[in-house]
């Protein structure tokens, strides 16, 4: 057994460092100038992509800028360019990025965002009447610790503080914009909305299902890994994420009440050990070009359940394979959005049928921004309207008994209206319409209306 | 911006319509397309224990509440779907090998996992396996619908045993059997019983070996859950592995409360009602029920006696069933005896909720006591032994009277 360990690790390794030479050599080959960058991207700046625009810019004090040194250039660079939109680093508080005298001068930006909304949904017509739910409410920091090392986490208070979890916590170490080394705490990137999901990023209060069931996100894992972009010809862009993570736990499984709920294997233990001595392994490849278009592929594989005791093999190792596509698209005020994901899952002899072996689903946004420009006090304030398509298919399968179908689906359309006095801001109305089809075959339906408020600060 | 406005008024006048129509905001179905909802005349803190109940039937378990090692299914609920009959998907097995026609000479293969096989283990057990044993007896089961159970369990034994016929005294081919079996330790009588030899005339489960409905919660938890309870506090194990070492919650893993209330819950669920009861081919195929022979054992009604809750005394319990034995003949027979019923013989299982069956199995039903049957049909054919000339009688009708009795069926 302890053989075989030894042969899996090296394999394992050997694939691992395979792939990260491989990224280096690309990327020494590929060195293009920034001069591309900024022919592609306009101006440096360290402003977000998309948020705030300049309008906003005029509505708060100036933030004072801020000065990479050594590899990264004396002033701020299209190195600033986030790598994922939406991510990380592509929030607005980050604008902000001053240095703190009473911080010793160390260049610290504070930030965050909170959703709260209101609720009436009704399922086979009952409903428990109206709700409140104060969903989240997160702190960010960002911190440039001179001009090679770079921190950034994130704090999030859920339902008040029902749960409290340290999201992000991760040092980069900047060798090149190509090549950063990332560790400690980090949103493993299986699709894209798991590092960039942001609640006043969308227009939809609900989080995609395909994204949160199949994909559990918000998913963070401790490890480490590297990250960068590049660019292959004007106006493409190529970024990469690639890490070594503990790996969702045997929860998968184990705490899942309904059947396999991939969710159910985070854990806040995670951060602590591995729950099986194995690491898994992510990453994501994503093409970004003209007309906003972006392509992610990612995929995580890993063992989930606690195969060995010391050199003793006590069962089974499991193995979770996630893969996942992600699109993102403009025609003028039309964005197209979407994200899907499949999951195989290593079920036990004694646990078929009843967990899902097979999990997939798919979610697509189609944004309208109908209206914007200045009203009244605000500059740049916008209407969108939303369409979203949820599907999931939680066990894919049938019964050996019957040869039916296995259901454990939901398919939801989703119709929202939202106002956006800044960018950063989305104060939207909703209503949604969901089947909800048990293992059975048994559809029950789940509507309603929902209102919230959704912002960065 | 008018447009807009426009755009923002269209969306209201839509939102508000719709919040009166079903079609966007969904509706309630009605009473009588479902099995769930408590009986009618319960009190206030009755209502409270039945929701607790109801919660406790539809708690999933996982290793860290209790289930296993060994299982059949993790919850009440997932094979007794919105209350109704179990799908194939959820059966159960019991085995052993010995004399069908005597419990007492027959061996239920305790050392090998039996009588019930579990053939699902928590994450690092090891499931049970039917032993490859030759002349090994199976008997597949589907969990019955579990609504209006406290009407049944309230029917005086005395008003039982008026159907009974062992000797086939009148002559009619019907031997209605009650099954007497040992009543286990934690046995409490709610309503008078009379033991005969120690034992104690049973009612539910597919071979009436259960006496009462904590008998039947309590096992089921253990048997079928791998839960243990104050009732029943040995927990299960595969005995090729030695011992219940994938289970590590401490036992009981559920409170004699917990137990009681989800007995409470099943006591207190409303019988299935009829639907289309007036319709003049359902009256029709009512009177075929009734000339072909059917009703002899699918007795249309009892009534029950005293009850500690009031909703259920003194109540006519239209459950279709004599509660008794009968041989159905060797097309249903599983060669499984259970105390005094041999192995080819079932408990004339209530035909109300028949009709909604397939609603709550998205939309395929399936019946007899595996569902092996998908229509009634096919079911009415299965049927042999003592109701061999029913079915007989039931083929011989025209396809139009054969409709009718089909439509009363789907009616209960």
């Amino acid at each position: 057994m302890k053989l075989g360990g030894c042969v899996f690790l090296g394999i394992w390794w050997r694939r691992c460092f395979g792939l990260l030479g491989a990224w280096v050599v690309f990327w020494a080959g590929l060195d293009l100038a920034r001069a591309q960058e900024h022919a592609a991207y306009g101006p440096p700046t360290s402003r977000p992509s998309s948020l705030p625009t300049s309008s906003q810019k005029a509505d708060t004090p100036k933030a004072p800028s801020f000065q990479y040194e050594g590899n990264f250039g004396k002033k701020p660079t299209t190195s600033e360019t986030p790598v994922v939109r939406g991510g990380i680093y592509d929030r607005p508080y980050i604008g902000r990025l001053g240095t703190s005298e009473a911080l010793g001068g160390m260049s610290i930006a504070l930030g965050g965002y909170t959703e709260f909304l209101g609720r009436y949904i009704l399922q086979e017509g009952l409903t428990d009447g109206f709700s409140f739910e104060a969903r989240r409410f997160n702190l960010f920091v960002f911190s440039s610790l001179g001009s090679f090392v770079r921190l950034t986490a994130e704090l999030e208070f859920e339902q008040g503080t029902s749960s409290i979890a340290l999201e992000t916590a991760l040092v980069d170490f900047r060798f090149h914009r190509a090549f950063v080394l990332r560790g400690g705490i980090l949103l493993p990137p299986i699709g894209r909305f798991n590092i960039a999901h942001d609640g006043p990023r969308y227009d939809v209060i609900d989080r995609p299902l395909v994204s949160t069931w199949v994909i559990p996100s918000t998913y963070s894992d401790v490890g480490f890994g590297v990250t960068g972009s590049f660019f292959p010809a004007l106006g493409h862009k190529l970024y990469y994420e690639l890490y070594v993570v503990n790996g969702l736990r045997s929860g998968i499984i184990n705490d899942s009440a309904e059947g396999t709920r991939i969710a159910r294997g985070k854990s806040s233990a995670i951060f602590a050990a591995n729950e099986n001595g194995s690491p898994a392994l992510t990453g994501r490849i994503a093409y970004a070009g003209p007309l906003g278009l972006e392509v992610g592929f990612s995929g995580y594989v890993g063992i989930f359940n606690r195969y060995r005791d010391g050199a003793e093999e006590i069962d089974r190792a499991l193995w979770l394979k996630i893969f996942a596509v992600d699109a993102e698209i403009s025609f003028g005020p039309v964005t197209i959005r979407t994200e899907a994901a499949v999951a195989w899952i290593d079920i036990p002899d004694g646990l078929v049928e009843l967990f899902a072996d097979t999990q997939w689903g798919i979610y697509a946004d189609v944004i309208w921004e109908f209206w914007k420009g200045r009203l009244g006090f605000l500059r740049e304030a916008a209407f969108r309207l939303v369409g979203r398509v949820d599907y999931v298919d939680l066990h894919v399968g049938r019964f050996a008994s019957t040869g039916q179908d296995i259901g454990d689906e939901t398919l939801r359309l989703t119709l929202a209206l939202s106002f956006r006095p800044y960018e950063g801001t989305s104060l939207r109305v909703e209503y949604q319409h969901s089947w909800l089809t048990d293992r059975l075959g048994n559809v029950a339906r789940r509507a309603g209306v929902q209102f919230g408020v959704a912002t960065y600060f | 911006m008018s447009w807009m406005f426009r755009l923002l008024c269209l969306w209201s006048v839509w939102m508000v319509c719709g919040s009166g129509c079903g079609v966007l905001f969904t509706e309630e179905p009605r009473r009588e397309t479902v099995l769930d909802g408590p009986i009618e005349g319960l009190s206030h803190a009755q209502l409270q224990t039945f929701k607790a109940g109801d919660e406790e039937f539809a708690r999933v378990f996982t290793p860290a509440t209790g289930l296993g090692p060994i299982f059949v299914e993790a919850s009440c609920i997932a094979c007794h779907t919105a209350d109704g009959k179990g799908h194939p998907s959820t059966n159960l097995t019991r085995f052993g090998v010995g004399d069908p026609t005597d419990a007492a000479r027959f061996d239920y293969l305790l050392h090998l996992g039996g009588p019930q096989l579990q053939h699902r283990a928590v994450l690092g057990y090891q499931a049970e396996k039917l032993p490859n044993l030759e002349g090994l007896a199976r008997s597949v089961r589907s969990a019955p619908i579990v609504t209006g159970l406290g009407l049944i369990e309230a029917i005086p034994e005395s008003e039982i045993l008026r159907y009974a016929d062992p000797d086939d005294k009148d002559g009619d081919g019907i031997r209605g059997r009650p099954n007497y079996v040992t009543p286990p330790s934690f046995f409490e009588p709610v309503i008078e019983h009379t033991p005969k030899d120690g034992k104690i005339m049973g009612r539910f489960g597919r071979k009436a070996a259960a006496i009462n409905l904590l008998q039947q919660v309590a096992e089921a938890y253990l048997n079928d859950m791998g839960i243990t309870s104050d009732f029943l506090m040995k927990d299960l194990h595969n005995p090729l592995v030695g011992g219940p070492s994938g289970d590590s919650a401490p036992d009981p893993e559920v409170s004699a409360a917990t137990v009681r209330s989800v007995t409470f819950y099943m006591r207190t669920l409303r019988p299935p009602p009829r639907r289309d009861a007036e319709n003049p081919v359902v009256k029709q195929g009512e009177g075929f029920f009734a000339q072909v022979g059917c009703a002899k054992c699918h007795v249309p009604s009892m009534k029950t006696g005293k009850s500690a809750i009031e909703a259920l005394r003194e109540k006519t319990v239209p459950l279709y069933s004599d509660l008794l034995l009968h041989d159905m003949g060797p097309k249903l027979a599983d060669g499984y005896p259970e105390g005094q019923a041999t192995g080819d013989m079932w408990r004339t299982t209530p035909l109300w909720g028949l009709g909604v069956i397939g609603d709550l199995m998205g939309g395929q039903p399936f019946y007899l006591h595996d569902g092996r049957a998908k229509t009634l049909k096919e079911a009415i054919d299965e049927h042999g032994g003592e109701a061999q000339k029913s079915r007989d009688r039931f083929f011989a009708l025209s396809s139009t009277e054969q409709e009718a009795l089909l439509a009363f069926l789907r009616s209960l």
